[in-house]
């Protein structure tokens, strides 16, 4: 099978880059082994952490994917935001200034984007709203309300907690570990259930305005949230769980969709296992299910050490498929014996050139590009900044290739 | 009241078996440990219940003492022992020769040991080292320490004994030359507290040395440093164990849902044992020698690395203190310093910890004219049962909930007062490990646990594959729930809890530990922002 370009990976750097390469004609496959890490998203999409994200990434390193991207971040992070909404994922923010967006543990924490209809606030001090019922369903252990009632109250904010239950969900829990967000998302799918949590939702708010729920509304259906809101006539508003992020995946395959609808194929379940060249250039790959795709262009964006693209071995890191260059931190060390201190591997991945062009036993190749977290020179974690690194490495990814 | 017979300080197995024989020969009893229990050696080491047959070339009492031991552990605490028999190999660079001696010296000590075809030993087990050229069989087993200390202390209590964990001593109270009690801080509170008794009893392993120094006596040790390595699977059912002289890493341990690699053995400095880090030439070292034992271990995932330190007391007549006794060693300070009211209770080996009981005690009851027999051999620890085997009850359980089993694996006939009436209560909080609510609620109203850590130590939640990625959070909300805390107390439990789990898999940090940590970091730095918990005022 032969196509434009073929991309390795399946998270938020390879369906980007897929639907740009798409959208202007090409034709582009992706190949991925099935759950990306947007299973473990937060619901938001970093750009870089500090007032104004924009400004901060001028200053970073020239070995930073960022200070690859020349002039055009703001482009960048404008189209980005555009492509999102193009395939249904409605965010709130902007790339001048972060807004906060509270977490799971009620922290709040700055970000660029994120999705509507979760709990923000702009200044991250202070909600538009004085009062607020917490609504978490019952039993359910990755939502801790008492998490989110005490930021609340840091913020001046009155909350008052409470539990539902629907007959679906309480036959789940006879099985001891039904009770995760997805079969909760999932149970919210079905109208009889969304309306008897309607009903729950009035009776319990009384005159409250603002219902905060565990970011587990709806698996299939995106129209969950604004359904509620229209039948109660009460705000909604979601908190990321612990994993598995129904957010998350719902952009996963918002974007899967996205892509497929503009012509994109999509080998999932295949990982990439063989390749060959011919004059110094990619020729094929083979995946794991023995199909061998050829291609004009190939784009690496398989992610670091949880995605599969980089393989931590006792001798040093390798890329997975192609061998290719690993640009491992100063220290010897991978590790920082304290968790919450910068962590070496975070910054360890591929070298690539200015046209992010991977390099392979020191030379780039001509027509194999890398993007998003397979890349080094940057602490996705500390710097706040893995989707947008993602997003934006994978557009200027896309911009090469069309331009080439 | 504050007034007791004996003060023991330290809540490792050696404390806890103290504090219960004085509990069960009536004598009032308090004990003191500065953190939880079993955090020590107790809980850092193989969780090997030895058959004595690694000492019987060389150290012929501790062989002994170990079979007699490993008899009365399988009868008093058969719910935290496992009976998978060991093997003792040869390997074709080891002498054969050795082997016969080894079966000689077992059989001298009462070990039965019996030579078998390595053929049999493999199809005993399948993981072991298929090059073999001599097996032995000997009744090796293995033994959670954490449940063995924590049996003892809920007995101690139950018989009157009075337990206080994050309670460290500042000094011993002195009166004309005799020790008539302790002067204690809780850390978690900071609350102070004065203690008194009769006697006061040092079992803080290698920490005694300086408890000892308090009331002035000297007591020369050597800190031992052992690591091990933690497999993500069992990969040996049955412990194996090399066919040599005792050296570095030759004894592989299967235990619940894992299998340990150990151990080491390196000097280490005083102010070094209370931050143990394995470093990479251990790591080195316990996989070359663990895959001569099993080959698959060099493609086994590495769960986590961690370490302890032996208390070896070197002899009170060799001032050099190179000559080591490796048994056990209880000294009255009386009758060696001219301190009254002051026993230190140390060497010997988790093995041992209710002989070394049983000679404090003997000891204590010589001193206090008290004429009460030990019954600790015979009487059965909370949780091991002479109707109801643990099998027999998890077999039952199995057929309610996975977790139930799990349970009674655990905490044995104990596993009754766990409520899993409801869905609720039955909702797992750790599914690597099948710990459900019901679980963690008991550990914290029952087991004295204070944080997640502890929670850990009683239920190995957050000892499976994932080293407590998910359920770290849903134990801490559950716990928050029990104990009503607040949330940034919460937080900081949580932040502690995966700090400590990270400090294990950080040594072993590639393959999938690494991308288990890429995740444990990007959870908790990133998508909770736990790093800024505090920082928010």
């Amino acid at each position: 099978m032969r196509y434009d370009t073929v991309i390795i990976g399946g998270g938020l750097a390879a369906l980007l880059c897929g639907i740009e390469l798409a959208r202007s004609g090409k034709k582009a496959a992706i190949v991925t082994t099935g759950h990306s890490t947007l299973h473990f998203s937060s619901g938001s999409f970093g750009l870089y952490n500090g007032a104004e994200p924009l400004k901060a990434a001028e200053a970073l390193a020239p070995s930073h994917p960022y200070s690859k991207l020349g002039e055009g971040m703001e482009q960048l992070a404008a189209k980005a935001t555009e492509i999102l909404n193009v395939a249904g994922i409605a965010t709130v923010g902007n790339a001048e200034a972060n807004h906060y967006i509270m977490t799971p543990t009620g922290a709040l924490r700055q970000c660029w984007l994120s999705i509507e209809g979760m709990v923000t606030s702009a200044d991250g001090k202070s909600f538009d709203f004085s009062d607020a019922l917490i609504l978490s369903p019952e039993g359910f252990l990755d939502f801790y309300t008492q998490f989110i009632a005490d930021s609340f109250k840091r913020a001046g904010v009155t909350t008052t907690q409470s539990v539902f239950s629907l007959p679906e969900l309480t036959i789940r829990r006879n099985n001891p570990t039904e009770m995760r967000s997805v079969t909760v998302a999932r149970a919210l799918d079905k109208e009889e259930n969304i309306l008897a949590l309607a009903s729950i939702i009035t009776r319990e708010a009384k005159d409250t305005q603002t219902v905060i729920m565990p970011a587990v509304l709806g698996f299939e259906r995106t129209d969950v949230l604004s359904r509620l809101e229209k039948i109660t006539g009460k705000q909604i508003l979601t908190v990321a769980t612990l994993p598995p992020s129904v957010e998350g995946i719902k952009v996963e395959r918002a974007l899967c969709k996205t892509f497929e609808r503009m012509g994109g194929v999509i080998f999932n379940g295949h990982t990439a296992t063989h390749y060959s060249m011919e004059e110094g250039a990619v020729a094929t790959i083979t995946t794991s299910k023995g199909v061998t795709l050829a291609a004009n262009e190939f784009v690496l964006a398989s992610g670091s050490f949880i995605g599969g693209g980089l393989q931590a071995l006792r001798s040093g890191v390798a890329e997975v498929l192609f061998g290719a260059d690993v640009a491992a931190p100063a220290v010897v060390e991978l590790t920082n014996r304290d968790l919450f201190e910068s962590q070496p591997f975070m910054s360890v991945g591929i070298e690539v050139d200015e046209q992010f062009k991977v390099l392979i036993a020191g030379k780039s190749v001509e027509n194999l590009y890398g993007c998003g977290a397979v890349l080094s020179g940057y602490n996705p974690v500390k710097e706040g900044c893995g989707a947008g690194v993602a997003m934006l490495t994978a557009l200027k990814v896309a911009e090469n290739i069309i331009n080439r | 009241m504050n007034e007791f017979d004996v003060i023991i300080v330290g809540g490792g197995a050696t404390g806890a078996g103290v504090a219960r024989d004085c509990a069960l020969r009536g004598i009032r009893a308090l004990l003191i440990e500065r953190d939880d229990i079993a955090t020590g050696a107790t809980g850092r080491n193989h969780g090997l219940l030895h058959s004595g047959a690694r000492y019987a070339v060389n150290d012929r009492e501790s062989a002994e003492e170990c079979i007699k031991e490993n008899m009365i552990l399988r009868r008093i605490a058969a719910h935290c022992v496992e009976d998978t028999g060991g093997l003792f190999i040869t390997l074709p660079e080891d002498s054969l020769e050795f082997q016969a001696k080894f079966i000689e010296s077992c059989l001298a000590a009462g070990i039965s040991a019996e030579a078998i075809d390595p053929k049999l030993a493999i199809a005993m087990e399948p993981s072991v080292n298929p090059t073999l050229i001599g097996a032995v069989k000997v009744p090796d087993g293995s033994v959670d320490p954490f449940r063995l200390t924590a049996a003892n202390i809920l007995d101690a209590r139950l018989h009157g004994a009075k337990v206080l964990t994050y309670t460290k001593v500042d000094e011993l109270i002195i009166e004309s030359g005799r020790v008539v009690g302790v002067k204690t801080t809780n850390t978690l509170s900071g609350e102070k507290g004065e203690y008194r008794a009769a006697i006061t009893v040092n079992a803080c392993g290698i920490w005694g040395r300086d408890l000892a120094a308090k009331a002035g006596v000297t007591i020369n040790m050597l800190p031992a440093k052992g690591a091990l390595l933690v497999f993500g699977h069992r990969v040996n059912n049955v412990v194996i164990n090399r066919c040599r002289k005792p050296a570095d890493a030759d004894i592989l341990v299967p235990g619940d849902s894992i299998t340990v690699i150990g151990t080491t053995s390196s000097k280490v400095p005083f102010d070094q044992c209370d931050n143990m880090y394995v470093t990479p030439e251990e790591v080195e070292l316990l996989l070359r020698e663990g895959s001569m034992l099993a080959p698959a271990l060099n493609h086994t995932r590495i769960l986590r690395a961690y370490a302890g330190v032996r208390p070896l007391v070197a002899s009170d007549d060799d001032p050099s203190g190179r000559s080591v006794s490796r048994g056990i060693v209880v000294l009255d300070h009386a009758t060696r310093d001219g301190v009254e009211g002051f026993i230190t209770i140390t060497g010997g080996k988790l093995m041992t910890y209710r002989l070394m009981a049983e000679w404090t005690v003997d000891l204590i009851c010589k001193k206090l004219n008290i004429d009460a027999k030990c019954t600790t051999a015979e009487a059965l620890l909370p949780g091991s049962s002479k109707d109801k085997s643990t099998e027999d009850c998890t077999r039952t359980a199995v057929a309610q909930s996975r977790g139930k089993a799990s349970a009674f694996y655990r905490h044995g006939t104990n596993a009754e007062k766990i409520d899993s009436s409801t869905a609720a209560k039955r909702a797992l909080v750790c599914e690597c490990e099948q710990v459900s609510v019901g679980e963690v609620e008991y550990a914290v109203e029952q087991l004295g646990v204070n944080n997640l850590v502890d929670l850990r130590r009683r239920t190995r939640m957050g000892m499976g594959t994932c080293q407590g990625e998910l359920c770290a959070c849903r134990a801490a909300a559950v716990m928050a729930s029990v104990g009503k805390s607040c949330s940034d107390k919460v937080k900081a439990d949580l932040k502690g809890f995966v700090t400590e789990r990270w400090k294990g898999m950080s040594p072993v940090a590639w393959g999938d530990t690494l991308r288990e940590g890429e995740l444990l970091s990007w959870l908790y730095d990133g998508v909770c922002d736990l790093s800024n918990n505090g920082k928010e005022e």
